[in-house]
């Protein structure tokens, strides 16, 4: 049960992807609320839950915005992957209503965004360290600005 | 096989990873498919009946600097509009002259942008017109502004257009002021690049670039961009030519379906691949022999 709401929640995050983050783009940078939440899942859950989460939304993800079929699932498995290294079962809340938190959000974003560009100007005269650092950099650090709202969030729900 | 089962279970993670990886790279591989298009318009059907129930809702900060393009943009077409009616009258005059037809006229079908996906690679717009309304693959789509791109896969109620900015699309173009053909693709950057243009032809900063009769989907002379700058290709006798395009893909909102017949196109096509086969017929015996 708490597995198919976890899956609910992915779905309608890739849908928000998709649909609102048109409106939150600057120069073309979007952040990428779906490495959000499967950072905070690989944190909660484990590196399995983690990849395999982030294998199946990303996918999900790449259907949905016409993306190169299997980019993101690829870029977000890794991203998990490499994330939950960094699990540890008896930190799980203090981990993410903290700082470690955001480290890991800039970790899991950067391998994506690095991975995923690499993907997509393979084959193409596009410049991989340009597309890297323009859109993978600084949408790495624009999505870890967004992972500070739910932070606060969860912070300040341990306080009261 | 109980060993077998423990070693998997020990090392699910690894497994995981592997299984993952593998089927993410088996999907990049087919991912330029045609197999993959049914999938693609399904989801286009889906995510377009999404975004179309809120694709009303507007973006200030993007209206505004529209409404300031569009006034400027109108001044500049009051101007043009006096020059081509000119300009039409001595053409009409010519062709008659000449013994020429008329230009055929294309169907023009008003559709909205539901929605945009701008994965860098593959930029797309999904619009509000699908198969139910004759949209088919291939077709143009522009603005009053000049091309957009063409119609890349259709759901019953939403098609999925290939802008220009993406690296898939290769449109036939030619410079007006010199007729000199090229190819225009895109490789990333904010300007579209105009290939295969010799180093001994005419060609000049800010002329305009248009499509070209050679298209198999688009209309000649639509507008495609101004040339921006001109560099020579190293160890080539061709030049770089960087073209700005005269749409911004980024905030298209309303755009035009050309609609033509596109089984002329096709019949076109099928005739000159069958010559171009004739012709490398005996190449091939000889190499047989």
């Amino acid at each position: 049960m708490q597995y198919l709401s976890y899956a609910g929640i992915g779905f309608l995050i890739v849908i928000v992807q998709v649909l609102v983050s048109r409106f939150l783009s600057i120069a073309g940078v979007s952040p990428d609320f779906l490495m959000i939440f499967l950072v905070w899942l690989t944190i909660r859950e484990g590196q399995f839950v983690g990849e395999t989460a982030g294998f199946l939304l990303g996918l999900t993800l790449d259907v949905t915005s016409s993306s190169i079929l299997g980019a993101h699932a690829l870029a977000k498995t890794a991203a998990c992957f490499s994330v939950g290294y960094f699990f540890d079962r008896e930190r799980v809340e203090q981990n993410l209503r903290n700082w470690p938190f955001l480290l890991l959000t800039l970790l899991g974003a950067v391998i994506n965004n690095f991975l995923y560009y690499f993907l997509v100007t393979r084959g193409s005269e596009m410049s991989f360290s340009e597309f890297a650092f323009r859109y993978g950099a600084v949408g790495a650090l624009y999505t870890v600005f967004i992972a500070i709202f739910p932070l606060l969030y969860w912070s300040r729900k341990r306080a009261y | 096989m109980r060993r077998f089962l423990d070693f998997l279970i020990a090392f699910k993670e690894y497994v995981a990873l592997t299984i993952f990886v593998a089927a993410s790279l088996t999907m990049i591989a087919v991912s330029r498919t045609t197999d993959v298009m049914p999938l693609r318009a399904f989801a286009t059907g889906i995510v377009g009946a999404i975004q179309s129930t809120y694709a009303w809702i507007p973006n200030p900060i993007a209206l505004r600097r529209e409404n300031r393009e569009l006034e400027a943009r109108s001044v500049e077409l009051a101007a043009e509009v006096g020059r081509l009616r000119r300009a039409e009258a001595e053409n009409k005059e010519l062709r008659r002259l000449l013994g020429i037809g008329p230009h055929k006229d294309w169907k023009l079908v008003p559709a909205e942008v539901v929605g945009k996906t701008t994965s860098f690679q593959r930029n797309m717009l999904t619009i509000n017109l699908g198969a139910k309304d004759s949209m088919q693959q291939g077709m143009a789509v522009i603005t009053d502004a000049g091309l957009v791109g063409r119609i890349y896969a259709t759901s019953q109620n939403f098609s999925l257009v290939q802008m220009s900015y993406n690296t898939d699309l290769r449109i036939a173009a030619k410079i007006a002021r010199t007729r000199v053909e090229g190819i225009i693709t895109w490789e990333g950057g904010p300007n579209l690049v105009m290939r295969n243009v010799p180093k001994a032809l005419d060609v000049q900063l800010g002329d305009l670039v248009v499509t070209s009769e050679y298209s198999s989907f688009f209309a000649p002379d639509i507008p495609i961009g101004v040339i921006d700058s001109i560099a020579p290709e190293a160890n080539s006798l061709f030049r770089r030519v960087l073209v700005n395009p005269s749409v911004n893909f980024y905030r298209v909102e309303h755009v035009y379906v050309v609609v033509k017949d596109i089984s002329k196109e096709k019949e076109r096509l099928t005739l000159e691949q069958k010559a171009t086969e004739e012709g490398n017929a005996p190449k091939a015996k000889e190499q047989r022999k």
